[in-house]
């Protein structure tokens, strides 16, 4: 167990700091955003860099954990320990995303007048905790070499990111100068079925995992 | 693998064989120390344990003894041993061919028993 | 070092329609050097994988001094499965690990890592100014003499070594072999190295196990291999009466004149008149012979 995290810790560890350097970016973004005093395209593209620096630090440790996972099983780890690394880490990680976003999220709430403010906290939700959750559940499914599970998986994630980013980038040229009420009372509707949808597949996949760990 | 050693066939009788052509030179006389397995297997690049293989083969044989924690050597009688085994060899491994050969070009066997006696005559000089 | 014996039972795999393994039995001893041959598509590195646990398999098991190895931490602390790095990860995407993160996961990894022996082997294959190049940035030389840097420092009880001479040119393939050689002198730890370029390695693996269609074909001493085998070669009538009471394994007809390879027992062999005795065979005229039959082109 010590040996899967130490491995892992690495990989992790540089996830973080991609995590931190978009804290920065949405801080310097929405600084910038105060100091224009107005909103403007140049400031509309300062705060939509972080965002693409977060998802970018979703991707990362996707790539960088199904390479180090397979590896580790090369390398003789028995794929429950890999589990138990992966699942760890990936946890710690989503916290990390959670607060950073939290953070991120009370920065753009003092700095920011209340009609500026785009849907920068529609990222604060639950949705970094579901990119997460999928990242873990998809690595679990390579790493048994079920590849038709896995599949399924990486489909799921694909798609919901990919939907999540063209909902957040129409939001923020739709919403940025008048935020519609549809979208506003949507949100915790979305953030609540993600959730829901999270734990569900990490339940039922968590059972099968067992099951097939323990076969044999 | 060393180049005295060829890849063609078992490799342990070809390193008996060459201890027991060491031994017909003169190269290793009885009672004397020959090289370990080990010192075998680095000096030819070969497995330690095909090179015991071929050491155990002459043990069997008696052409060599081991002397616990030294070493193996040479047992005595081993050159007559060896010398034996050869000239048994000798008659189907050389003679044989050679008759059949010098058939095949037309040669009689006088002319054959004259070759040998002129190539003995030069081996002298 | 080794203490148990590694063991392979009635193993099946099939990948899709395709059956790579159909009921393999195989039983490795320890403390010998292997040669694993087959050809292309024969399974061996899928026999490898499932040996050391890293691939699931349809039936059979595999065990270790008794014990299944499938998640065994005790069981796959003693084994090293040093297979080829790829450019790209199986289930896609590139590999962008660094040599030195290889170096990390080893000595994480492997109980027995010893260090000092991983870095005189780096400095040797000119591979320590490379330790931050990207697993796809290196040639497919350097991929090897990585790879062969983790299987020996390892010095894991047993070792396994999925095509370690690819890429690697002449010099480097001899050199290899030494590096063997001296490891396993000190050491005396199993080896299992899979190769299909059989030179010079008849001297090296002092038993060979050869796949063929999913099973194992054989699994005996090389030298107890290459006794068995013989060419003879002379005018058809002649050759053919002598093979009579031998396993012809092939036929080369030129006009009036015969080849053959032959199976018998040593015994057999040497009643072999001399003049049609055109002398024993090496490890890759023995396993072209056996497992030549089929078609050309085996494909993974």
């Amino acid at each position: 167990m010590n040996k899967t995290l130490r491995y892992f810790g690495l990989c992790y560890l540089q996830a973080v700091g991609v995590l931190a350097a978009a804290g920065a970016g949405f801080a310097v973004g929405a600084l910038l955003e105060t100091r224009n005093s107005g909103p403007g395209l140049f400031s509309t593209y300062l705060t939509s860099i972080p965002f693409i620096v977060l998802l970018l630090s979703l991707i990362m440790p996707y790539t960088m954990s199904r390479n180090y996972a397979e590896e580790a099983l090369c390398f003789g780890a028995a794929r429950r320990e890999i589990f138990r690394g992966l699942e760890a880490a990936t946890l710690l990680y989503a916290l990390a995303m959670l607060a950073a976003g939290k953070a991120g999220d009370w920065l753009a709430h003092r700095l920011l007048p209340p009609e500026e403010l785009n849907f920068i906290d529609q990222f604060t939700g639950s949705l970094p905790l579901l990119f997460a959750v999928l990242l873990f559940l998809c690595q679990l499914g390579l790493v048994l070499g079920r590849a038709k599970h896995s599949w399924y998986l990486v489909a799921a994630t694909i798609a919901v990111s990919m939907a999540t980013l063209v909902f957040l980038i129409v939001a923020l040229f739709l919403g940025y100068e008048e935020p519609s009420l549809a979208l506003r009372q949507a949100r915790p509707l979305l953030g609540t079925a993600s959730l829901v949808l999270a734990a569900g597949m990490c339940f039922w996949f968590h059972s099968k995992v067992a099951r097939m760990v323990v076969r044999r | 693998m060393n180049e005295t050693l060829s890849d063609q066939g078992a490799i342990y009788l070809q390193i008996a064989h060459m201890i027991e052509d060491d031994i017909l030179r003169g190269i290793y006389r009885e009672e004397e120390q020959v090289p370990s397995t080990n010192e075998l297997a680095r000096a030819l690049r070969i497995n330690p344990a095909t090179a015991a293989k071929g050491i155990n083969l002459l043990v069997e044989q008696g052409i060599l003894y081991k002397r616990r924690g030294i070493g193996m050597f040479v047992a005595p009688g081993a050159g007559q041993a060896v010398r034996a085994s050869r000239q048994a060899a000798f008659y189907k491994r050389f003679v044989c061919p050679m008759v059949k050969e010098a058939a095949g070009l037309g040669l009689t066997v006088q002319q054959l028993n004259e070759m040998v006696a002129r190539a003995a005559e030069e081996g002298k000089q | 070092m080794s203490e148990g014996t590694l063991k392979a039972t009635r193993l099946c795999k099939s990948y899709g329609k395709k059956d790579v393994l159909r009921g393999l039995d195989l039983e490795l001893l320890p403390g010998c050097i292997y040669g694993l041959i087959g050809r292309n598509g024969a399974g061996k590195t899928t026999l490898l994988s499932i040996l050391t646990a890293q691939n699931t398999w349809d039936e059979g098991e595999v065990t270790l001094d008794g014990e299944p190895v499938w998640e065994n931490r005790h069981a796959l602390d003693q084994l090293c499965f040093a297979r080829e790095l790829s450019p790209a990860l199986k289930t896609g995407g590139a590999n962008v690990l660094r040599v030195k993160d290889y170096l990390r996961a080893a000595s994480i990894y492997y109980p027995n890592w010893d260090a000092p022996y991983a870095e005189r082997l780096l400095k040797e294959f000119g591979l320590d100014k490379e330790r931050k190049t990207r697993v796809d940035k290196l040639s497919k030389g350097m991929m090897s003499m990585v790879t062969i840097t983790l299987a020996l420092a390892s010095r894991a009880p047993f070792t396994f070594l999925d095509e370690p001479v690819a890429g690697l040119d002449v010099v480097a393939r001899e050199r290899f072999y030494q590096l063997l050689l001296e490891d396993y002198g000190e050491t005396g730890r199993t080896f299992v190295v899979s190769t299909h370029i059989l030179d010079e390695t008849n001297g090296v693996f002092e038993r060979v196990v050869i796949l063929d269609e999913g099973k194992v074909l054989e699994n005996t001493p090389t030298d107890s291999l290459l006794e068995q085998f013989r060419l003879v070669d002379g005018s058809a009538e002649a050759v053919e009466a002598v093979c009579a009471g031998l396993k012809v394994l092939s036929k080369e007809h030129l006009g009036r004149r015969l080849s053959c390879v032959v199976r018998g027992t040593p015994e057999k062999l040497a009643a072999l008149p001399a003049e049609l005795d055109a002398g024993a065979l090496n490890l890759q005229k023995v396993f072209v012979a056996l497992c030549g039959h089929g078609e050309v082109l085996n494909h993974e």
